[in-house]
């Protein structure tokens, strides 16, 4: 999709409607060159509204933390370099370490803060130029292929059921359109051991043990008295425990049962991502590269608008001593650019042309709605570089990528679990609702800044959160630190009492994924799915 | 302050009077999005200028108090810093803004002047300069919306004063009352394209003025009784738990609503140089009101929530501020996520009052 | 300040700067031209390209310099405990009202202080003990968490010589420490006052103002508008623009920081101001 457009031509380019670019769900907005945006009212999903995130998005205009040029590492230091010679830089870095070590020594982390568009030229890159097959992304941590729905029809919903979401909390606009719902009659369900805030505004909630969760979902669906519209939304927390698999079967019992089920992406692009090669192909998957990185297997990265240390801080940084060369584009300054050996600038949303794909499968275009500060896109810069390493890549245009672009069907294999262990009366389970907090997209923005920064400052080194009544039974104070013991290994950290842990459940924040797994015997890795899990653990509690 | 003066303009003498003023300054005018929704937005030409809606999603108030704004920019030569105010106040008209945002700059002027705590001293210079820069050509509604409900809370449709000219459309020629001196300067700098208004005519108006009240959609705000049982405090914790449980903490509310205008400031740049800005913020975040070190007084979303009604709603307020602050608009219906706005919000509070159970607790308390 | 520029600092370079205890410590500003402010007033300090920050001026109006006591406890705090001697320090103020002091010229004061709340207190007492004939007893009742954290241990003695009562106590005590152990109201059954004649002035966290407040009132019987306290709150203009440091209806940064206890009283019925 060339920018047919005028692209100076401001007063007609801000009078196109944008896509936010955090979560899945895909809200449409209006964005100005002040810095200023608002929700466009006549779109399906944002009709107006949009969350905390949606709003901080204008900051992204003037932060502090934008890639403003290329940068090339000299001496130690990145210092400013012009975009051709930049390019030509890492065009002869790649092409020196693919003919010495063959391609299989490269890996490629596409992204879903990138177009559709920009995903497929990077995976041609790295097929055709690189001629690699290491090709994944961090944000597709958690994600499922699912079937197709749409978002507006939650609105004449009967049932809704929440199957271990946090939605308010991560999908915000599919939150409201269940509120929504719920203020027009409908009943809603929630299943989670934990307590979110739908879980306040459920029907019924149903708070089983984490070893019993999908079983117990199994049989309240088998049980329930299916209405003429009933639906069923999931997201990454299951893949993120492991069940997969388990999963898929009460899932498709839903189908069966007349249920629409509709997997929540966590992020922006993960699906149109997906769509666009940007998955395992035979290659390393996400974790794997980085891993391999680190035993110095794979030499040289290339990352589009993907920040790993954001979630491994410890295993890229062992992994990028090893590496020989890595290659970052992005529009901001995250922690991987600061790292990287050359650093290129790339293009938020609301500065690209191309298209992105939301939960719903919605395919929904990208305008630019600001004139252009760089001088070449993510696209051109893709470009370049295969010319560089003397490949030619096709200009993505969008009846191309529409063409081209295909569903994952991953071949989902069981994960053994866990079980239940009496010398073990709790169970240790990873909460993922903080997931933007210390993300380079939120570190960019004012706002959520501040909010998602909360947790991070009251709990500098993580926290457990335990339930109340638990807490009170077991004689915990407040902010206390506990020794929580497993079959696995044990770990040291603040008690956080509240009621968001369900009773015998302990949750642990995302974003101390690294801190813990480490001390309880290393990452497990789901083959299938290539993608890390953590199963929910037996676990013991006490005040240190 | 009483009408001035009456005038009324032809409708094509209305785009050349609006196209006159375009080539002078800024013209903000609605205009068509791509999406169909209108916007207020900067116009130089005219024929952009749509009248096909009733009220734009956003409050012309971005023009007042931008969202994003740079009030300082600091460099360091040698060993001084070099530090200046930087006060941006283009002349301005907004055209085409509905009383109840008429309303809204009439409330936060008084606010950011100082006069609420009688401090004219600490008025806000950035405000204020924009302020005085601005002419408000005001249109009243005929058709409100069926999320307008302004009429309970004095906030049109039309209005008598805050405007320097109000445009009432009589199908064939606009009439024009000039509510201030900068609107009879505007009349008469530009006396050939107006017209004395015939008494007719004003008849006329009233009687639109009437017909209207009755076109009024299904969200009555019972504002009195609300006020009543706000500045009494009493109102039951349930009932704000309630609310808490459905807000998903969007902050929209605030940043559609004409009445709301808190910020927060931020630095750009390193010690050497850079920039102080402000940054739209909404009473219902968390970091809001936190202290350094954990402590927060408004931790809840119900307590967050019971803190907006109260600026809201509160005769403490209408004592300070000379209204309550809700104007009616009916923005925050459309933008709540969690569907817990103000019509609601003032409807559940009622609600509460009307059930025993919640009134002897009350008594409790 | 600049006529109308109230967001213009204005910039000062650090004369000296004085560890206190652990993380706190008390930077000394020259006075600008025409300088002059009153007993609990404060300034928005601001460090460039981190921010802003309101603090108390914890020096007497009388007093040559400007002195602020600072605790590290955040973003810029940190920032501004890692300047140097002779750096820039931009401020804006003195904003806020203040304590009445004229109004209590022959009473009997009361000091009650917790942690870092002892700062914007030190501002009055001193310039009551520069003016020591015209008050008759002064009392200074002041907590800390440990020994290690009582603010200015160097000015007891001072304070002492120029009759000043004092009672320390810490939540937590060391072998060293022979003192009161509790929460500062544990000090109050340890003085006899005429109630009539006395007026306390109270300032420490949120907590501690609610019960010494209300134990004051109650136990002590001293006037409820004799109960003088500085509140806190997050702040971000000091000048009665940007909403963050309302209560109820008040806004601390102008309305405030000093308010007697009726008015609290009758804030706590909307909104939570401890
Ligand atoms: C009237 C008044 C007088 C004060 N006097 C003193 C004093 O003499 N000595 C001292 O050490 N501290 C004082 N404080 C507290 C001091 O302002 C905070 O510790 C400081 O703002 C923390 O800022 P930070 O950026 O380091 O923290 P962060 O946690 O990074 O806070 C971010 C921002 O939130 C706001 N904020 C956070 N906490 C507070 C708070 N407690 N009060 C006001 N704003 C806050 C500030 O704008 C701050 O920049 C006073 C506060 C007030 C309201
Ligand atoms: S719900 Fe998701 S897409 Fe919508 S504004 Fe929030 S983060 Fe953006
Ligand atoms: S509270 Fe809602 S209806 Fe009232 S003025 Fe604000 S946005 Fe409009
Ligand atoms: S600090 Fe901004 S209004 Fe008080």
């Amino acid at each position: 999709m060339r920018a047919q457009d005028d692209i100076t031509n401001v007063e007609k380019l801000k009078k196109q409607p944008t896509i936010c670019s955090f979560c899945g769900c895909g809200c449409g907005l209006y964005f100005f060159p002040e810095g200023f945006l608002v929700p466009a009212q006549n779109h399906p999903i944002s009709r107006g509204k949009l969350c905390l995130r949606g709003w901080s998005y204008a900051d992204l205009r003037f932060t502090p933390k934008r890639l403003k040029a290329p940068l090339v590492r000299r001496n130690g230091k990145l210092e400013e370099t012009s975009w051709d010679e930049t390019i030509h830089i890492a065009g002869e870095a790649l092409k020196s370490l693919r003919d010495k070590y063959g391609g299989e020594a490269i890996g490629v982390l596409g992204s879903a803060r990138a177009s559709v568009e920009e995903n497929f030229t990077l995976h041609q890159l790295a097929r055709k130029a690189l001629r690699t097959k290491n090709i994944d992304s961090f944000y597709r941590l958690g994600f499922l292929p699912s079937e197709k729905f749409s978002f507006p029809d939650l609105e004449g919903a009967e049932q809704i059921i929440l199957l271990a979401c946090d939605v308010a909390e991560r999908h915000a606009q599919a939150a409201s359109f269940v509120i929504g719902a719920l203020s027009r009659g409908a009943f809603l369900y929630v299943i989670d051991p934990r307590l979110p805030q739908m879980g306040k505004l459920a029907s019924i909630h149903i708070q089983p043990s984490p070893f019993e969760l999908l079983k117990e979902a199994e049989d309240f669906i088998e049980n329930l008295d299916v209405r003429e519209s009933t639906y069923l939304l999931y997201s990454s927390e299951i893949t993120l425990y492991g069940w997969a698999y388990e999963a898929q079967r009460v899932i498709e019992k839903a189908v069966t049962k007349g249920i629409k089920p509709l997997f929540l992406c966590d992020y922006a692009n993960q699906k149109g991502m997906v769509e666009a090669g940007i998955h395992p192909q035979g290659g390393l998957s996400f974790y794997e590269m980085l891993d391999e990185a680190r035993k110095g297997n794979i030499k040289a990265l290339v990352i589009l608008c993907d920040n790993p240390p954001e979630r491994f801080p410890e295993l890229f940084r062992e992994a990028r001593e090893k590496l020989e060369f890595l290659l970052v584009i992005d529009p901001l300054r995250s922690e991987a650019v600061e790292m990287a050996d050359v650093a290129i600038p790339g293009t938020f949303f609301f500065e690209k042309e191309g298209s992105v794909i939301n939960a719903e499968g919605r395919r929904q275009g990208l305008h630019p709605t600001v004139p252009p500060t760089l001088e070449r896109n993510e696209i051109d810069t893709l470009l370049a570089l295969g010319a560089e390493l003397g490949a030619h890549i096709p200009y993505p245009s969008g009846e191309l990528v529409e063409m081209e672009r295909k569903e994952w069907k991953p071949e989902i294999a069981p994960t053994p679990q866990n079980v239940p262990n009496p010398d073990y009366p709790f169970t240790l389970l990873l909460d993922p609702s903080y997931i933007w907090s210390g993300t380079a997209m939120a570190q960019a923005t004012f706002i959520f800044k501040r909010e998602s920064n909360i947790i991070l400052s009251d709990f500098p080194d993580g926290f457990v959160n335990i339930n109340s009544e638990d807490a009170k039974e077991l004689k915990i104070r407040d902010r206390a630190i506990v020794k929580i013991e497993t079959p696995l290994g044990s770990l040291s950290l603040p008690a956080y009492t509240t009621l968001r842990a369900g009773r015998g459940v302990l949750l642990f924040p995302l974003y101390l994924w690294e801190k813990v797994s480490k001390a309880l015997g290393g990452v497990e890795i789901d083959r299938s799915l290539g993608m890390p899990i953590f199963k929910p653990l037996p676990a013991r509690i006490e005040e240190e | 302050m009483a009408i001035l003066a009456y005038r009324k303009i032809r409708k094509e003498n209305l785009m050349e009077l609006l196209q006159k003023i375009a080539s002078e300054e800024e013209l903000i005018a609605p205009v068509e999005m791509f999406g169909g929704e209108a916007l207020f937005q900067p116009v130089k030409d005219v024929r952009d200028i749509t009248f096909n809606y009733v009220n734009t999603l956003f409050p012309p108030k971005q023009f007042l108090l931008p969202r994003f704004e740079k009030i300082l920019t600091y460099k360091k030569e040698g060993e001084e810093f070099k530090v200046e105010e930087i006060i941006e106040a283009p002349r301005r008209t907004i055209f085409g803004i509905r009383p109840c945002d008429v309303e809204g700059i009439r409330y936060t002027e008084h606010f950011y002047s100082g006069k609420m705590f009688n401090r004219e001293d600490l008025a806000d210079p950035h405000f204020m300069a924009r302020r005085n820069n601005l002419t408000i050509i005001s249109v009243a509604c005929l058709n409100p919306a069926p999320t307008c409900f302004c009429v309970c809370c004095d906030g049109g449709p039309f209005l008598e004063k805050g405007f320097d000219l109000q445009l009432t459309d009589l199908e064939e020629v606009w009439l024009c009352e000039v509510g201030s001196q900068k609107g009879m300067a505007l009349v008469e700098r530009f006396s050939p394209l107006f017209e004395e208004a015939e008494e007719k005519e004003i008849q006329r108006r009233k009687k639109l003025e009437e017909e209207v009240l009755e076109r009024f959609g299904p969200y009555p705000a019972f504002s009195g009784a609300t006020l009543r049982n706000i500045t009494r405090g009493d109102i039951p914790r349930q009932v704000w738990e309630s609310l808490g449980e459905r807000c998903i903490v969007c902050g929209g509310w605030q940043f559609l609503c004409p009445l709301c205008f808190c910020y927060t400031v931020v630095d750009i740049g390193n010690e050497e140089e850079g920039y102080r800005a402000r940054v739209w913020d909404s009473c219902h975040y968390e970091g809001y009101s936190r202290l350094a070190g954990g402590p927060n007084p408004r931790k809840g979303r119900d307590r967050r929530r019971e803190r907006c009604i109260f600026h809201k709603f509160s005769w403490q307020y209408v004592e300070r501020m000379g209204r309550h602050g809700c104007v009616g608009c009916g923005r925050c219906v459309i933008t709540c996520m969690g569907y817990v706005h103000m019509p609601q919000t003032v409807w559940e509070i009622r609600s509460a009052f009307r059930e025993e159970k919640y009134k002897k607790e009350a008594k409790v308390r | 300040m600049k006529q109308g520029l109230i967001f213009l600092p204005t910039l000062l370079k650090v004369k000296e700067i004085k560890p206190e205890i652990p993380a706190v410590a008390t930077f000394r500003l020259p006075k600008p031209d025409g300088f002059i402010h009153k007993a609990g007033q404060f300034l928005e300090v601001s460090l460039f390209g981190k921010g802003e920050v309101p603090i108390s001026i914890s020096s007497p109006p009388s007093y040559e310099d400007i002195l602020l006591t600072i605790r590290s406890t955040g973003y810029v705090t940190s920032a501004i405990h890692s300047l140097k001697e002779g750096d820039a320090l931009g401020i804006r103020g003195p904003l806020g009202n203040s304590f009445p002091y004229e109004e209590y010229k022959g009473w009997d004061i009361l000091f009650v202080g917790g942690g870092i709340g002892l700062a914007p207190l030190r501002s009055l007492l001193w310039e009551m003990l520069y003016h020591r004939e015209d008050f008759g007893r002064i009392i200074l009742l002041y907590g800390a968490r440990t020994p290690a954290d009582l603010l200015y241990p160097w000015q007891y003695e001072e304070y002492e010589k120029r009759g000043v009562e004092i009672l320390l106590t810490v939540d937590r005590g060391d072998e060293k420490w022979r003192g009161n152990v509790g929460v500062v109201t544990t000090l109050f059954e340890k003085i006899k006052i005429e109630p009539e004649r006395t007026v306390a002035y109270v300032c420490g966290p949120g907590i501690m103002i609610r019960f010494a407040m209300r134990d004051l009132v109650e136990k002590m019987g001293i006037a409820p508008s004799n109960c003088i306290a500085t509140l806190e709150r997050h702040m971000k203009c000091g000048v009665g623009k940007c909403g963050h440091c309302v209560i109820a209806e008040k806004y601390v940064c102008i309305d405030g920081p000093v308010f007697r206890y009726p008015e609290i009283k009758m804030l706590e019925r909307y909104d939570d101001p401890w």
